[in-house]
């Protein structure tokens, strides 16, 4: 037949090779989100106590925060001329333009207690346990979700977030060796300027975001790969399908995560500083709140504080997995309750060791004989620095007491984590010229 | 697929509540956005029964780089003859040649003009100060942006304020000289803070240990409280300092050197000398040899330039030279003068 004619045939034809399409796609067409679901799941997953939602949470809010940060990303204009207003024209000029800034930012704080909290309940149940990649994997996605947070804050290009941005890069000059390369590197100079905006931008809109993508495909299907939550080798358990149990679950928990958030951007107000003026350091000059443990550790020894405190934290959380190898308690809360007396007994310990060693330090005058002491004395006996040897006591003496390494390890974490807090709320609570005043 | 959902009671319960959550959520955003002051007040003024019909964001992009969008709720303000919603009085004689529709509004009254909410649009920009040069008293602080103070008609005030300053002694601490600070100089370069409103400045001169526990600045209570007028004037010369100057001023008086102290029939030096400075006028014997002794540099006699470290230069600009400290001074509403 002509060309005609075959072209009107296939014209005729078109409501059929359309359904016939859609049928060869045959198992495609099966539901993605069941894809990614194993069919058939413990009880135990679905109960709320076992894991509290809180990686669902978290991915939640990194779903919230991308489309989110998509949506500003229209607006936003990120050199320092145009930065302040690009975010008053967001505020006040696109329409819901103020929620949705308040939804990123709430959304972006939260997401980093979220992440705090979860690699908390990994530890405290021993998750690792059989799963060290993904453990790691998680580090590793700590590691980006505060790089996302910094980067993040400094795009407002007000006071508050100029100031703090230079501070926290500051703080990488304890680094040995490479800390001041790195801070180089990150800021496109010395000082926080257009350079330092474009480049946290690009890694705050691109790079990053990117990376989270990636490892958190990874730490998903590396899940799917161990077989579903860590949970005690019981052989024989009920299994229920996936589909609706943990499924709608994790609807729920998904819409009640944004429906907080929403809730946080109508009740409170995330407002903008004075514009950044290099000129005039805001005092105090603070750290995102995220960092400033960290900064008031620093602010008595830059050594102990900035290198020797991190340092032991890090170890100690990516030693875990290699140093505690026991198969018992795997998935439960805190094993035996004799487990949970001593961790308990370690971390009041170490709050008594954090209040005694910042009471001794938070007097100005103490604080100023302190800063008299020689070089190495005020680097061993600080905050930081007692922070450190609390953790050392607890992890020999609970060692000693229960003969594993596991509550040992779980003894030193809290002590590290207890300090963390502390020193968080101290520096929190610090006005200007770095005075400490009760926040009530 | 058989879509059989869990009969659970509880997490009916709960996927009800979230959802309604997240519906209440939507919900009063949504009726905030309808709610917005702007539109509000813009539907009230269409009821009067303009003729101008118009509605949504009216902005004036500025030739500093602002954007000014006081018109979408200050209406009438740019029609001379519309009735208004928000009161406003009519602009004064010498604002033509100062059209708003041309400068927009910011630059002399201050504020945050790309605000559409009062609380932000009415304050220093992320403060929660709402008198930045919006009370008459202190708006002639804006003139000395592009003028000299006391060079053009209304800024009066300003200039009997830098009269004030020089008399009352501020410069002898609070340097005004091109290079900022040297010297005798315990205060902050007052051209350099943020922009500061009456009532900080208030403070500052009144009770200077109240924000500063170390400061050694005397009170300036006594001698200001009494007399109101004095006050104001010095306020706003203050005021007028932390300013960013946005051009050259056009006035004559302050191309040419010698017209610093000379006054005359249009800055032409000749005929009847005036001279305006505070301390010659008070010291007739050395209005001569101040300037006209060949062996001593002109000026460099003057006390109030060796101490009061050129305080002249506060409003004779040539020698202001932008990042000498007075140029990223907070800037009356948009950050976009950072040189």
């Amino acid at each position: 037949m002509g060309f005609g004619a075959a072209l009107l045939d296939n014209l005729r034809a078109l409501p059929a090779s359309i359904e016939a399409s859609w049928q060869s796609a045959g198992e495609q067409r099966r539901n993605f989100v069941l894809h990614l679901h194993p069919v058939r799941i413990t009880a135990r997953a679905l109960r709320l106590g076992t894991t509290f939602g809180l990686g669902i949470i978290t991915l939640a809010l990194a779903l919230l925060l991308a489309a989110t940060g998509v949506l500003l990303m229209l607006y936003y204009s990120p050199a320092p001329e145009s930065a302040y207003g690009s975010m008053l024209d967001i505020e006040h000029l696109v329409v819901f333009g103020g929620f949705v800034r308040r939804l990123h930012r709430f959304a972006g704080h939260a997401m980093v207690v979220a992440v705090g909290l979860h690699l908390l309940r990994v530890c405290a149940t021993s998750a690792f346990r059989g799963r060290e990649l993904n453990w790691w994997i998680g580090l590793v996605l700590l590691g980006l979700v505060l790089g996302l947070a910094f980067t993040g804050y400094l795009l407002v290009w007000d006071q508050t977030a100029y100031w703090a941005v230079q501070v926290a890069a500051n703080l990488l000059d304890n680094l040995p060796l490479i800390g001041a390369y790195i801070k180089v590197g990150l800021l496109g100079g010395e000082r926080v300027g257009a350079a330092s905006l474009l480049r946290f931008y690009t890694l705050h809109a691109a790079l990053l975001p990117g990376g989270l993508l990636g490892f958190v495909i990874w730490h998903l299907w590396r899940i799917r790969r161990d077989n579903g939550l860590a949970r005690p080798p019981v052989p024989e358990e009920a299994m229920v399908p996936a589909w609706p149990n943990l499924v709608l679950r994790e609807v729920i928990i998904m819409l009640a995560v944004v429906g907080i958030v929403g809730l946080a951007a109508v009740l409170l107000d995330a407002g903008l500083g004075p514009p950044a003026d290099p000129l005039h350091p805001a005092n105090p000059e603070k750290a995102p709140w995220y960092f400033i443990g960290l900064q008031e550790l620093v602010s008595y020894s830059a050594l102990t504080g900035g290198v020797l405190f991190p340092a032991g934290l890090f170890l100690c959380l990516v030693l875990m997995p290699l140093l505690d190898r026991e198969e018992e308690q795997v998935g439960v809360w805190i094993g035996p309750r004799t487990d949970r007396l001593l961790l308990g007994a370690t971390a009041l310990f170490g709050l008594l060791t954090f209040v005694a060693a910042e009471a001794a330090f938070l007097a100005p005058d103490n604080r100023a004989a302190h800063a008299r002491w020689p070089a190495l004395a005020q680097d061993l006996i600080n905050p930081a620095g007692l922070g450190l040897l609390a953790a050392l006591i607890g992890f020999v003496v609970i060692g000693r007491l229960s003969g594993r390494t596991r509550p040992a390890l779980r003894a030193a974490l809290v002590v590290l984590v207890v300090f963390l807090i502390g020193a968080t709320f101290i520096g929190a609570c610090r006005g200007p010229d770095w005075m400490f005043s009760w926040p009530w | 697929m058989a879509l059989k959902v869990d009969t659970n009671r509880r997490l009916q319960l709960g996927l009800l509540l979230s959802v309604l959550l997240v519906a209440v959520v939507m919900a009063v955003v949504v009726v905030q956005e309808l709610r917005a002051p702007w539109r509000r007040l813009q539907a009230q003024y269409l009821a009067l029964g303009v003729d101008e019909a118009f509605t949504g964001i009216r902005e004036i992009n500025t030739p500093h780089g602002r954007v000014d969008r006081c018109a979408t709720c200050h209406l009438g303000s740019l029609a001379a003859t519309a009735p208004v919603t928000v009161k406003l009085e009519p602009h004064p004689p010498f604002a033509r040649g100062h059209e708003p529709e041309r400068l927009g509004c910011t630059v002399c009254h201050g504020g945050t003009g790309r605000a559409l909410n009062p609380d932000v649009a009415h304050a220093l920009p992320g403060t929660g100060d709402r008198d930045p040069l919006l009370e008459p008293p202190y708006i002639e602080a804006s003139c000395s942006q592009c003028h000299v103070p006391g060079a053009v008609a209304g800024s009066e005030r300003v200039a009997r304020g830098a009269e004030l300053y020089l008399s009352l002694g501020c410069a002898m601490c609070h340097p005004l000289a091109p290079g900022g600070r040297g010297g005798w100089d315990f205060g902050p370069d007052l051209r350099s803070l943020a922009r500061q409103s009456p009532t900080q400045l208030r403070t500052s001169l009144f009770e200077p240990t109240a924000d500063y526990p170390r400061s050694t600045m005397p009170s300036y209570e006594t001698s200001l409280d009494r007399d109101q007028t004095a006050l104001t004037d010095l306020l706003a010369f203050v005021q007028a300092l932390s300013l960013t100057p946005l051009e050259q001023p056009a006035d004559a008086r302050v191309t040419a050197p010698c017209v610093d102290c000379h006054s005359g029939s249009r800055g032409l030096a000749g005929g009847r000398l005036e001279h305006r400075c505070t301390y010659i006028k008070v010291r007739p014997q050395l209005v001569c040899a101040g300037c006209h002794d060949p062996e001593v540099p002109a000026g460099r006699f003057c006390p109030l330039i060796i101490e009061h470290r050129e305080a002249c230069r506060a409003c004779h600009w040539q020698s202001r030279t932008p990042g000498a400290g007075a140029a990223l001074a907070g800037s009356s509403g948009e950050p976009g003068e950072q040189p």
